[in-house]
């Protein structure tokens, strides 16, 4: 899994999101590391939808701007854990060695 | 949001739009250049995406696209040489006949038009009127041009893929007309080019070292598209485009043999030019072929 799907699937964990909102919690999580541009947020929204990972919530016009709402399916909640299960196993392999304290 | 598909700009602009929208500074009125590069990526992978689901839809994508742009080439060079014609006079070479050539840069725009357009009988119409045309200035050429059946070895194979596209049962039920819009850009683009590489050859043509001459000057027409199709390949992960460089390259390396082997009597020309441009093809169509494979190869990570 990319890190931007990693964090785009994150986002949603709270609850569905549309695009900015996406955008400024992946922000938010990742203490201003994952910016993302919309070009690629949403192409890793319509990956996620194409392996159905995330799905429509539902549509909202605001201020004359078309809103979508993205949200995490069972299969996309699995699929977030267990790569996060994998990323800690990765990171106790080095942090857990005496040979890795500062 | 030019770079995606029009079905899918359809469904989506508004909300992408909106969502840059919110993103936006007060006042700003343009996406900055990392959105714009994002939007142009997310724009070809999303291209990509979209034509995956078919891989047959792939490969005639990739085949058309190689032999509209090796027309293109075509029709580059023919437009070169008739403007060479009415700018420069005639030149010592071996093409005299002024109205023959423009006659044909006509007809491989015709050509170009039609396979953008999916017209692939109209298209395979007018390549057997360039090849006779081709066959006319070259027959009727002051240097007398050896041996005859060589003349068109890059037209045979790009003509056999247009005949595959146009009737193999495999490939036809894809067919699909694009937008105008690619074709009426590519002969835009040709004519500017033109102009261009004509000013800059007229000024350093022989005060440029063989091999820059060949890449920068004397086939900016093959090196530039070809490196933009690339370009395009490795962003969009999308085999198409490479697959389409390595038909026009291809292609172009044929025409380049033929020629070396058709003038390699006649001293008076510089056989290095044309050894070193198949040299130059060869090893570009090796390049394209293998990030065509690379590509198609790749599945997209989530």
């Amino acid at each position: 899994m990319r890190e931007p799907t990693f964090y785009v699937l994150a986002a949603l964990l709270d609850g569905p999101l549309h695009g900015y909102g996406i955008i400024k919690r992946a922000d938010e999580l990742s203490a201003g590391r994952v910016r993302l541009a919309a070009g690629t947020l949403y192409v890793a929204l319509d990956r996620l939808r194409d392996a159905g990972l995330a799905e429509v919530d539902r549509e909202v016009v605001v201020d004359g701007r078309l809103r979508r709402y993205y949200r995490l399916t069972g299969t996309g909640r699995e699929a977030l854990r267990a790569e996060a299960l994998r990323m800690a196993a990765a990171a106790r392999l080095v942090l857990g060695r005496a040979g890795a304290q500062p | 949001m030019l770079a995606y598909p029009d079905e899918y700009r359809r469904e989506r602009e508004a909300e992408i739009v909106g969502t840059l929208l919110d993103e936006a500074v007060h006042g700003q009125e343009w996406p900055s250049a990392r959105q714009i590069a994002a939007l142009a990526a997310g724009g070809l992978q999303t291209r990509a995406r979209v034509a995956a689901a078919t891989p047959r839809r792939m490969l005639a994508d990739g085949l058309r696209l190689g032999a509209v742009m090796y027309f293109v080439l075509l029709c580059a060079s023919t437009i070169e040489l008739s403007l060479r014609h009415t700018v420069f006079g005639t030149p010592s070479g071996t093409l005299g006949h002024f109205g023959l050539v423009d006659l044909e840069a006509v007809v491989l725009a015709i050509c170009v038009v039609a396979l953008a357009g999916a017209a692939h009988e109209i298209g395979l119409a007018a390549i057997v009127g360039a090849v006779t045309i081709q066959a006319i200035m070259f027959r009727d050429a002051p240097v007398p041009f050896d041996p005859p059946h060589l003349i068109v070895a890059g037209w045979i194979l790009v003509t056999g893929v247009v005949a595959a596209l146009a009737w193999h049962p495999w490939l036809r039920p894809l067919r699909r007309p694009w937008s105008a819009r690619f074709a009426a850009l590519a002969l835009a683009g040709i004519g500017l080019g033109t102009l261009g590489f004509l000013a800059v050859d007229a000024a350093t043509l022989w005060t440029t070292p063989v091999l820059v001459r060949l890449l920068v000057v004397t086939q900016p027409q093959l090196s530039v598209p070809v490196a933009v199709l690339l370009v395009a390949a490795v962003a969009g992960l999308d085999p198409r485009p490479a697959l389409a460089a390595t038909v026009a390259v291809a292609a172009d390396a044929a025409t380049h043999l033929q020629t070396l082997v058709a003038f390699s009597s006649y001293l008076e020309l510089p056989p290095v030019q044309y050894e070193l441009g198949t040299v130059v093809s060869l090893v570009l169509a090796g390049a394209a072929l293998a990030i065509t494979v690379v590509s198609a190869r790749r599945r997209v990570r989530i």
